[in-house]
């Protein structure tokens, strides 16, 4: 026992000293990041699509479904946010993200809040592909044409990146296709220009630019 | 070009003369590293995603992981050397199979706070399992090789670990994550970590016994120094004061090496898309690294010490310039038509001229340290090289973790297709950051070259890539 004696002592001084290090660093860098240092756990339940947990925390304190992040981004709206190349996930994920938005907007979540830069849920739902999410969105009273600050309506988002679903959605919603963002840019133009970035996927751009003429 | 690769593989015929327990020591390096490199790889996605870390939590848990690890480096020296290598095995597989299996298994059955605290446990359990792993394979390999066959035992040591980095790369990360999703994908590899670590506690138990009766003989009535002694012995030398300010001065380009596990996998899979292949591009900086050791290395021997450490650092810190550029001047590249694009063309030329400066300076470093101790203390100066590196992996982890949600948050990729960010707040700005950090290093070598360099002995241990050398390669 004797030869493990100073090897214990060091190995306590040294996780000793580390831990104090790390609370201290902590605090530190809490006080200075304030805001944003850790996440809503609705949003982390949202992250990983885990509705039971979601629900669990909704009841408990369903005061807190609007309450917006460091970049103004409420629950609702990391609902309909996703971002993956591949079709297919983008499609399983709405399946859970369908039941969330659900739950959020029967909480009362407000389907208008907007985060720092002017975008909604509907322009997040947009934006990631989403169509039953973005139905949901409409049927809750989202207003479908409301624009951020640089003028981008959820059609264009939906132009833009090729999300024939969400775009039809809106066209048949009636939303105005031609409405010009800030650089005085219409759904169409934002369509017809990312066909020629992304040729290949031509065949969804072709399809929206047919919607939004 | 072949006859370089013919050289390079001839010394390994004095292999032949190890004995089968140095091979089932490589072989754990293996299936750890295999185990070990794909959880780094996902590890801060896993906290974000999983346990329901913010961005800024999650850098600081990823900083306290190697914080923590290189404080039970410090300490587990000794207790290996007394336990002997096979029990030490036992306990470290031991040690990693339970922590991973809880960080694989508790998302899934656990939420909340509940989870935060476990996994954080569960990280330092890692942590001592990490560290106890890599010093007790280093000293197993001390222990099954002989003097004649050590430096290219040593070399196959580090050549396996770079295969294993490459294949838990594209094999295990983008695997499990193309077969899983993306968040069940990274549950999946911890519990893979575990399956690994089963196999490596197998090949401990195939180690001979007789070993460990043999290193406990060689150790009776030799008092080792721990850490601490060492370092109270030393701090006051000047030759020591100067490699501490070598150190320091050399931290920003050597906190390079954090970010790639820190910050980038958030970097690729937010300015791309979530189903990213993050898997391969960590692959191509251990592809790299072997490909040049084998090319490269003998041409690189003939210069100067200072002169490759200068010259591997200013390129390791220029790779960061792909990232800092706004991406509107990458559009501008021919062939380059869309931002996707753009991102992969930075991505790749980063990791491609990071890992040749790596290649030029990680070697040398070690040579530096060991060229500037005294000869009777070229191993403690070696083991507290490690000091201001302790001192800044859990800085930069919280550094990350605040410039990650306020430069690189979840969902900035949309901000940026509609011109909402403008380059001070863009992920471009965030590693001009870096950039400036990690420029600081050549330039302040440069400008106190006279000081670092004066105390540099003896460069007859130079060009020997010793297991310091792997040891800061693997973490």
């Amino acid at each position: 026992m004797k030869k493990y004696g100073p090897i214990v002592k060091d190995a306590l001084i040294l996780v000793a000293f580390s831990s104090i290090f790390a609370v201290v660093c902590n605090y530190g860098f809490k006080a200075l990041k304030g805001q944003g240092v850790t996440t809503d756990p609705i949003v982390a339940a949202i992250i990983q699509n885990d509705i039971e947990q979601m629900k669990k925390l909704i009841e408990a304190e369903s005061g807190r479904v609007n309450n917006p992040d460091e970049q103004g981004r409420t629950p609702l709206m990391w609902a309909a946010y996703a971002n993956f190349k591949d079709t297919v996930a983008v499609s399983k994920n709405e399946e859970k993200r369908i039941e969330a938005t659900k739950l959020l907007v029967e909480k009362n979540a407000d389907p208008n809040l907007s985060d720092r830069d002017g975008w909604t849920a509907l322009m997040w739902a947009a934006w990631s592909g989403f169509p039953k999410v973005a139905e949901t969105l409409i049927a809750s009273g989202a207003d479908p044409e409301k624009a951020d600050k640089r003028g981008y309506t959820a059609l264009m988002l939906a132009a833009m990146r090729g999300n024939v679903a969400v775009a039809r959605l809106l066209v048949e919603k009636g939303v105005r296709t031609t409405v010009k963002n800030a650089d005085g840019k219409t759904a169409h133009d934002l369509a017809q220009e990312m066909a020629v970035k992304y040729p290949d996927r031509k065949k969804e751009y072709d399809e929206i630019l047919s919607l939004v003429l | 070009m072949f006859e370089a690769v013919k050289n390079y593989f001839s010394e390994f015929k004095i292999l032949k003369t190890v004995s089968k327990d140095f091979w089932l020591v490589n072989a754990i390096q293996f299936f750890d590293g295999l185990a070990y490199f794909a959880v780094i790889i996902v590890i801060s996605l896993y906290l974000t995603d999983s346990v329901g870390f913010s961005d800024m939590e999650a850098g600081a848990w990823q900083g306290i992981f190697f914080l923590f690890i290189t404080a039970f480096m410090f300490a587990v020296g000794s207790i290996c050397d007394t336990l002997g290598v096979k029990k030490t095995f036992y306990i470290a597989t031991a040690l990693l199979g339970l922590s991973r299996i809880g960080l694989g298994i508790a998302p899934q059955i656990a939420a909340g706070g509940g989870l935060k605290y476990f996994v954080m446990a569960m990280l330092i359990v890692m942590a001592l399992g990490t560290a106890m792993l890599v010093t007790n394979t280093n000293a197993a390999l001390r222990h099954f090789t002989t003097p004649e066959n050590r430096g290219t035992g040593f070399n196959v040591y580090y050549l396996i670990m770079n295969i294993g980095a490459a294949i838990a790369g594209f094999g295990v990360t983008d695997g499990f994550r193309a077969a899983f999703g993306p968040v069940n994908g990274n549950l999946m590899i911890f519990n893979f970590s575990f399956v690994m670590a089963l196999i490596c506690f197998f090949c401990a138990w195939l180690i001979s016994k007789r070993h460990d009766d043999a290193a406990a003989a060689e150790k009776s009535g030799v008092t080792e120094k721990t850490p601490l002694q060492i370092f109270a012995e030393v701090w006051k030398e000047s030759a020591f004061q100067k490699l501490v300010l070598f150190l320091v001065l050399t931290l920003g380009v050597r906190l390079v090496f954090t970010h790639q596990t820190m910050v980038m996998p958030k970097y690729y899979v937010r300015t791309l898309y979530n189903d990213f292949e993050l898997g391969l591009v960590n692959s191509l900086n251990p592809i790299i690294i072997v490909v040049g050791l084998v090319l490269f290395i003998p041409i690189i021997n003939k210069f100067n010490i200072v002169k490759l450490l200068v010259v591997g650092m200013t390129i390791s810190a220029l790779s960061l310039l792909f990232l800092a550029v706004p991406n509107s001047w990458i559009m501008a590249v021919p062939g380059i038509t869309n931002l996707n694009q753009a991102y992969l063309y930075i991505i790749v030329a980063q990791i491609f001229v990071f890992a040749v400066g790596e290649l030029i300076f990680s070697p040398r470093f070690v040579e530096y340290v060991a060229s500037v101790a005294p000869k009777d203390k070229v191993a403690a100066y070696m083991g507290l090289s490690a000091l201001p590196m302790f001192i800044a992996r859990p800085i930069n982890g919280f550094v990350s973790g605040m410039l990650i949600s306020s430069y690189c948050y979840d969902g900035i990729r949309a901000k940026i297709d509609t011109g909402h960010i403008p380059y001070l707040q863009s992920p471009e700005w965030m590693w001009m950051i870096y950039f400036i950090l990690a420029a600081i290093s050549p330039i302040a070598i440069l400008l106190w070259r006279n000081k670092v360099t004066s105390e540099a002995t003896d460069d007859s241990d130079a060009g020997k890539k010793d297991e310091p050398a792997a040891e800061e390669a693997a973490h």
